[in-house]
């Protein structure tokens, strides 16, 4: 081969060498790159990761403009001809908004930052009540929020209190919140929690007497509705969901006795204090599912996948009636109806270029036009015509990774549990067995005597014992044992700390006998000429100069410790559960929640990474001297 | 009784330092080991567990059950999983083997960033195993794994997407995985082998004429013996013994991988602890630390030689 070509072909075996490196690496990089995305998007088999979910879900008018929320917490102040002034990024999710006009101050609800306190004027965050400051109210009543599955929040103000309340199983009803002193409280007695989730709030009804008797407010929850006093001890009232002409998924209060709610394409007025159904509105075949209302007086807005329609509101008295929108039917005369088409930008969100004209929120103006709200943060003002005269976006949110994960497996697994289990029993086990192994491998390198190769060779075959040969008796050993003495074994630190010694300790031996016969004998010699003893000689000259070999072997068995799973899947319980027992379980109980278990991965992946790379050369080479001089 | 006395005051020092050792390994090793062979003729299932050693005797009838009842699931179980073991240990190993032997010798030249490469070569080796499951679990599913999305979506060599976790194909998904994680370690001692075979060998074997195979084949590779010897005999506990990998990979931890996928370890695991059967299990641990020690007996045969010295 000339040089040249030598060259050449040396340049492809490094490229091919590189190549294969990152091969490799992709599964791991496939692991940690998954516990920060969104389920979701690994679910439907998305690979890069798209923008966070961003409808508009808020629009109010202030004298500034007009303000909109996004349900990722962006906040956006545009100007009346739509120009964008101002813009708060709160990097929220399942985001929810109250403007407190008055104060002129903006409430934000959401499952990852909790209750937030926002000046308007400003455009600047003020305050934060966590999370975890909601669940401290609950005590053991509702500690997990698994925040990448709330759905949505709600969120409303009646007389000093705020009312939230999150969208997921398990969530305690309702809370309210008091501004003055910044507590969370309990609503308590909430007839619902059993049911199912709470989905939205309302409060029909004026402010005059937020302390009266019959101060409540109404609560929609998939498995009904329900009237909640505001009053400690008082009763929930079921209203009559049964009655009703569908299971409602979207409720609104329209004035203080009646109630706008939705259920696919039908809509209903509903009468809370006579208890019935006013009347009930089919969309035309084809509009979709109702996605968003509004009423402004006189007048009640629907907006759907299309587009917004706006309708005279004839139901102010009880007229059982059905009433289809430029049809007419039954007794309510058939009305004009105005259909506001609007027009948004074309924005490249979560989902690719959106053409839909899908409405999530609607504010009517009191001209007469409209104000729509789409996804991607899109806005669209329409005139009284249900003409389009402007359009606009909030800027994009941000790219959906996120540490969730990691607070969720924190807060709702026990994870930190699980980690300091693995840790206690993993360092118990490496100081057992550096103890041991080193006095073991000092006297078999050293030392002639009768059972040497006794001893040395029944410790090699203990290595080729199957690990469920000693886990049966050990199991039935432990169990008599605690029922004899008293003394818990099983499920204790000490119990399995014990078993996965004895199983290390002899490999250990094997491995520290080598470096102890590669140290110079000189060494104890020299120490004992000066008139120490044979222990003398080990603790004092012996131990030091081994301390490499002997802490690179306590390595070694650390990380086989931490890998272990079947003598502490049956040797453990749940005070003890170390991490791939705890994962196991936590796989089984949330099947394809692939984020949760990757970042679980992840975390059980990285101390095992620092200690071998702080500690690479001596393992590297204490592993490799053995094998390659034997 | 008078030997030992002898012996123990003529080398105190040694039996002092192995005392603590030799007591912890009788009361957690050979205990054990004696009673698991002891169990392995009782009746000890569920309801007669907390008998303990006064279970009824049942003589060789777990043995029979095992070996000729041809009616017994356990029996059928059993012989899926020493099957799946015997090709999964050999593939493991050989793939491991031969893996490890090419990444070493590419490692093996010099080049920039050269200790850096082997380094990231070492991550997978690192990750532990139930990790490993668990994430290749995750990379096998059909609709959601890379393993698909690679394959079907971006090179288009399927046209429909194949299921691994499923049928015959759960062999190859959890011999891969175990090859994966387990070819650094090979590397590793093979690279160390190479370097300290002596350089002018080869240059000896170049003014011969011997091409970059004849001195593989005719230097390196024999006297690379003694670490590869040892990476034998290593693979052959290591994946005979393996379990983490295959609970993890299936049934979200429940870790019953259908008959083309069983190991040893997982039936042997579910007979005791799920249908807690602890007999059939011990008498079928016996058998099996019986077979292993047949092999590393018949291992320790062949490379003798290597293992003491010339």
């Amino acid at each position: 081969m000339t040089p040249s070509r030598r060259r050449i072909s040396g340049h492809l075996l490094t490229g091919l060498t590189w190549f294969l490196v990152v091969v490799h690496l992709v599964p791991i990089a496939w692991m940690v790159y998954c516990g920060v995305k969104d389920n979701q998007e690994i679910l439907s088999g998305k690979v890069l990761p798209g923008r966070r979910q961003n409808d508009v879900v808020f629009l109010r008018e202030t004298p500034a403009g007009f303000l909109a929320g996004t349900a990722d917490g962006g906040v956006t102040l545009f100007g009346n001809d739509l120009r964008r002034e101002r813009h708060l990024e709160l990097g929220t999710f399942a985001t929810s908004f109250w403007l407190d006009a008055q104060a002129g101050t903006l409430w934000v609800l959401s499952s990852n930052r909790g209750l937030q306190l926002v000046d308007v004027g400003k455009l600047a965050l003020k305050h934060t009540y966590g999370v975890d400051a909601i669940a401290e109210a609950y005590g053991k009543e509702w500690a997990t929020l698994w925040v990448n599955e709330v759905a949505g929040s709600g969120l409303g103000r009646w007389g000093d209190s705020l009312y939230l309340s999150y969208q997921i199983k398990g969530y305690p009803g309702v809370t309210a919140f008091s501004p003055a002193t910044g507590k969370f409280r309990p609503m308590g007695g909430f007839s619902s929690r059993q049911a199912g989730m709470v989905r939205q709030l309302a409060r029909p009804g004026s402010d005059s007497n937020p302390n009266g008797s019959d101060a409540a407010i109404t609560v929609l929850t998939n498995q009904g509705i329900f009237r909640h006093s505001l009053q400690p001890g008082m009763p929930d009232k079921a209203l009559r969901a049964g009655k009703l002409p569908a299971v409602p998924e979207r409720i609104c209060a329209l004035d203080e006795r009646r109630l706008l709610m939705s259920a696919d394409s039908r809509a209903f007025i509903y009468d809370v204090v006579a208890d019935t159904v006013l009347a009930w509105l089919d969309r035309k075949p084809g509009s979709g599912i109702i996605t968003a209302f509004a009423s402004s007086p006189g007048r009640l807005w629907l907006g759907d996948s299309r587009g917004a329609t706006a309708m005279p509101d004839l139901f102010p008295a009880p007229v059982a009636a059905r009433f289809v929108p430029g049809g007419g039917e039954g007794n309510i005369p058939a009305a004009p109806t105005l259909e506001f088409s609007p027009r948004f930008p074309r924005v490249a969100g979560r989902d690719g270029d959106i053409t839909s004209h899908r409405i999530t929120a609607i504010l009517p103006l009191p001209n007469g036009g409209a104000l729509l709200g789409g996804p991607n943060g899109t806005l669209s003002l329409l005139d009284a015509d249900g003409k389009p005269v402007a359009e606009a976006a909030a800027p994009l949110s941000s790219v959906y990774l996120h540490w969730r994960n990691y607070v969720d497996l924190w807060r709702n697994i026990d994870f930190g549990l699980y980690l300091k289990n693995s840790f206690i029993v993993c360092i118990g086990v490496m100081l057992v067995a550096m103890v041991l192994a080193s006095m073991g491998g000092y006297a078999l390198a050293r030392f002639n005597f009768p059972g040497k190769n006794l001893f040395g060779y029944s410790v090699l075959a203990t290595q080729m014992v199957p690990g469920i040969m000693l886990l049966l008796p050990l199991y039935l050993m432990f169990i008599n044992f605690s029922r004899a003495t008293g003394l818990v074994v099983k499920g204790s630190y000490s119990g399995l700390i014990l078993t996965y010694a004895a199983y290390f300790v002899p490999f250990s031996i094997w491995i520290l006998r080598g470096f102890f016969a590669s140290l110079p004998k000189e060494l104890e010699e020299a120490a004992l000429v000066d008139g120490c003893g044979p222990l003398q000689a080990f603790f004092r000259i012996i131990i030091p100069s081994a301390l490499p070999g002997i802490i690179a072997t306590g390595v070694y068995v650390f990380l086989s410790a931490w890998d272990e799973l079947m003598f502490a899947w049956v040797l453990t319980d749940e005070k003890t559960y170390t991490i791939p027992v705890g994962i196991r379980l936590f796989v089984g109980n949330f099947q394809n929640r692939y984020d949760l278990m990757m970042a679980a991965a992840t975390v059980s992946t990285i101390p095992v990474m620092i200690l071998f790379f702080l500690m690479q050369r001596h393992i590297v080479s204490g592993l490799t001297a053995g094998a390659v001089k034997e | 009784m008078k030997k030992l006395a002898l012996a123990w005051t003529r080398h105190k020092v040694p039996y002092i330092f192995l005392l603590p050792t030799v007591i912890g390994l009788l009361l957690l090793q050979a205990a054990p080991i004696l009673q698991g062979l002891y169990l392995g003729f009782l009746r000890s299932r569920k309801d007669k567990l907390l008998d303990y050693l006064s279970a009824p005797w049942a003589g060789l009838e777990n043995y029979r059950e095992i070996l000729f009842n041809p009616a017994s699931p356990i029996r059928s179980g059993l012989w899926d999983a020493v099957r799946n073991t015997v090709l999964y240990t050999i593939a493991v190993t050989l793939g491991t083997l031969v893996v490890g032997m090419a990444m070493a010798l590419l490692v093996n030249r010099e080049f920039r960033f050269r200790s850096a490469a082997r380094t990231l070569m070492l991550f997978p080796w690192i990750v532990p195993t139930y990790v490993v499951g668990l994430l290749w679990g995750f990379l096998w599913q059909r609709e959601v794994g890379l393993v698909n999305i690679i394959l079907v979506d971006w090179l288009h060599l399927f046209t429909v997407k194949p299921t691994w976790l499923i049928g015959p194909n759960t062999l190859w998904a959890i011999i891969l995985p175990t090859v994966w994680r387990q070819w650094p370690f090979s590397m590793l001692m093979l690279l160390a082998g190479l370097q300290s075979i002596p350089k002018d060998v080869y240059e000896a074997a170049e003014i011969d004429g011997a091409g970059h195979w004849q001195s593989f084949r005719r230097i390196t590779w024999p006297l690379l013996k003694p670490v590869w010897a040892i990476l034998l005999l290593h693979g052959l506990i290591f994946n005979v013994y393996s379990f983490n990998i295959v609970i993890m990979m299936f049934g979200n931890g429940a870790g019953y991988p259908g008959k083309h996928g069983d190991l040893l370890m997982t039936d042997l695991f579910r007979n005791s602890f799920q249908m807690w059967d602890f007999g059939t299990g011990a008498a079928m641990s016996s058998l099996l630390m019986l077979a292993m020690m047949t092999l590393v007996f018949l291992w320790y045969r062949a490379f003798r030689d290597q293992l003491t010295g010339k």
